[in-house]
């Protein structure tokens, strides 16, 4: 069993909200946050922090990395717990934060952010050109930050991050501006790293992005976890499958007929105009798809000489997975409000 | 003491960075020929035995023309505090730089006061140069030289005014939410000290029954010495009339001590705590 590096318990966090009136200018009042969180980041785990906007990923991201301080809850570092609010140095080596959505602007350059936190971590200077190599930078080392572009930026935040080589790497939205290029070596480079023991969370609100990235997945909605493990088995624990999608260049008539002459009549079947061409969506089964059926289903299609031009499964989106998990419907779990918590 | 030492290095090598950063933009560039024009304009004006210059107004010799070009410092060097620092922790807050500064293993209060020293050091240092160069030009006119004490107080109090800003610009910094609150606050605190302090002034002595209609009675200059010390412009002032000898408004020497520690370690010490608890 590999050591945790990092474990939360009953953490609670609530944001501070400006409320001022005319006798006190000063107010504040509590508003939304995360409630009640436990997890534990293991060495060589990639954990996925899945939750649609809102849910609490980027606050539980700042109070991991030390930059917000819990209300409740206790926090231990590789396996001491720690007694000051202030996070000790020694704790802050152990982490490297990639902020979502860093603006680097102005006529510095990558070399200069990278020299200045190597300055403030006391480090030696002579090997920032590599650290930037290593990160794809290499080569616009001296260039003002103004001049790269989002991906460059990204890989700039990663470098930050990577700093110190840090055995706990907290990722929030690492994948925003990437191409999917970018976005392949990333995965790269963040499976070597946690190949060399490192405990890495990511957080996204995209699901599929992360999908094959990751160990393990933690869901959250409004401010609390609402379900953790692996993605397979949260989709088998909810019922939750992939639906069909066929494609065909004109719209298939006898549809129904079709499906109830093969037996197919009790699944849920939706056919729609998708530009120039017509989709059919096969809601899957709730036991989910078999390759006989699959076959089958492919086969009626065929002997009705209506054969289509594309036939895949359709990826299950972060809402999907959300409403089994919430019990919400589709339409209202993303729009959900978060009610102030007592 | 080893320990201390690193401390004291890392603080010199990071405000040292901070100096460089701040000094090679388009901001230093504007701020440069404002100070050489302001500052060494007013000391070679002032100095020209052919100026006319008003009745009450003397600059016969080389420190009374310092402190005659010391207005015009409070005009272009506090001006500068404010143009490098207004958006000093603001701008990094909004970028998300300062998160990634602050999960470093380094205290918030070492980052701080490298912040606060790159603010006031990038502005004190050019100041102080091209202050040295008026006192070549005074020379130039008046074939004299401040004496060294008088040279010394006046580079050490302007030093300590571009402090004092740079203090309560990185302070209203940490408040700014965003780029026009920066704007507003910076500029607000450098027009009610270098502008609005003398109707604040007059408002509270007629509040408090002093003869504010003649500002040459000794009764309202005492007064305004006074109030002068919670204005970082007017300490600066009261600092270098020490030194004038046709100057005198009573101000015990030990009340201008208190007041300028007061002014160099409490708005530091607001900024560094409120640094401190910053959420970034």
């Amino acid at each position: 069993m590999a050591e945790a590096l990092l474990e939360l318990s009953g953490i609670k966090y609530h944001h501070k909200i400006p409320s001022p009136s005319i006798f006190k200018p000063f107010n504040k009042i509590q508003g939304l946050g995360i409630n009640n969180i436990s997890l534990n980041l293991i060495s060589g785990n990639i954990i996925g922090l899945v939750g649609p906007n809102g849910a609490g990923k980027t606050t539980l991201m700042k109070l991991l990395a030390g930059l917000l301080i819990p209300d409740d809850g206790k926090i231990k570092f590789n396996g001491k717990e720690l007694e000051n609010i202030i996070r000790p140095n020694w704790t802050k080596k152990m982490i490297g934060m990639m902020p979502e959505n860093v603006h680097w602007y102005g006529s510095s350059t990558p070399f200069k952010v990278i020299e200045r936190l190597f300055t403030i971590r006391n480090m030696k200077n002579n090997k920032i050109e590599k650290f930037l190599d290593f990160v794809g930078l290499g080569i616009k080392a001296h260039d003002s930050l103004d001049s790269l572009s989002q991906g460059m930026h990204q890989r700039l935040s990663l470098a930050c991050a990577l700093i110190g080589s840090p055995d706990i790497l907290l990722l929030d939205e690492p994948m925003n501006g990437l191409d999917p290029v970018a976005r392949e070596a990333f995965a790269g480079v963040l499976r070597n790293l946690a190949n060399q023991g490192k405990a890495i969370l990511i957080s996204s609100h995209q699901l599929a992005e992360l999908e094959r990235m990751v160990d393990s997945v933690i869901l959250m909605h409004e401010g609390e976890i609402i379900e953790e493990g692996n993605l397979e088995e949260i989709r088998s624990k909810y019922g939750i499958h992939n639906d069909l999608i066929l494609k065909f260049p004109n719209e298939i008539k006898n549809l129904n007929e079709i499906f109830s002459k093969n037996k197919f009549e009790h699944l849920k079947i939706k056919q729609y105009e998708d530009g120039d061409t017509f989709t059919i969506k096969i809601k899957s089964p709730n036991e989910g798809w078999d390759i006989k059926t699959k076959q089958e289903i492919l086969e009626c299609f065929m002997l009705n000489k209506t054969i289509p031009f594309d036939f895949r499964s359709q990826k299950i989106e972060l809402v999907e997975i959300l409403s089994a998990v919430t019990g919400l419907d589709v339409d209202k779990v993303g729009m959900s409000l978060r009610e102030k918590k007592e | 003491m080893s320990n201390n030492f690193e401390t004291l290095k890392l603080l010199f090598k990071l405000s040292k960075m901070e100096i460089k950063n701040n000094f090679f933009t388009v901001r230093m560039m504007v701020l440069m020929p404002i100070l050489l024009l302001f500052i060494g304009g007013a000391s070679w004006g002032f100095s020209d035995q052919n100026a006319q210059l008003p009745a009450d107004v003397s600059a016969n010799t080389p420190f009374e023309v310092l402190f005659l070009t010391s207005v015009f410092v409070l005009f272009s060097a506090t001006l500068g505090v404010v143009l490098i620092g207004f958006d000093g922790i603001s701008r990094k807050k909004n970028s998300g730089l300062l998160a990634i500064e602050f999960c470093q293993p380094t205290s918030r209060t070492i980052l701080g006061f490298s912040q606060l020293f790159g603010v006031w050091l990038t502005v004190a240092l050019p100041t102080i140069i091209i202050s040295l160069f008026s006192i070549l030009l005074i020379y130039k006119q008046m074939s004299a030289f401040p004496s060294i004490s008088e040279t010394i107080l006046f580079i050490f109090a302007t030093s300590l005014v571009l402090l004092w800003y740079a203090s309560i610009q990185l302070l209203v910094s940490s408040i700014a939410k965003d780029v026009g609150s920066a704007v507003t606050l910076g500029v607000g605190t450098w027009l009610l000290f270098t502008m609005i302090w003398l109707l604040i002034t007059a408002l509270l002595a007629t509040i408090l029954g002093v003869d504010a209609t003649d500002t040459s009675n000794s009764q309202y200059a005492l007064f305004s010495s006074k109030v002068d010390m919670f204005s970082p412009n007017g300490l600066y002032q009261l600092l270098l009339e020490a030194k004038l000898e046709n100057i005198s408004r009573n101000l015990p020497m030990w009340q201008l001590t208190i007041a300028t520690i007061c002014w160099t370690f409490i708005p530091s010490s607001i900024f560094i705590w409120r640094f401190n608890k910053l959420a970034a």
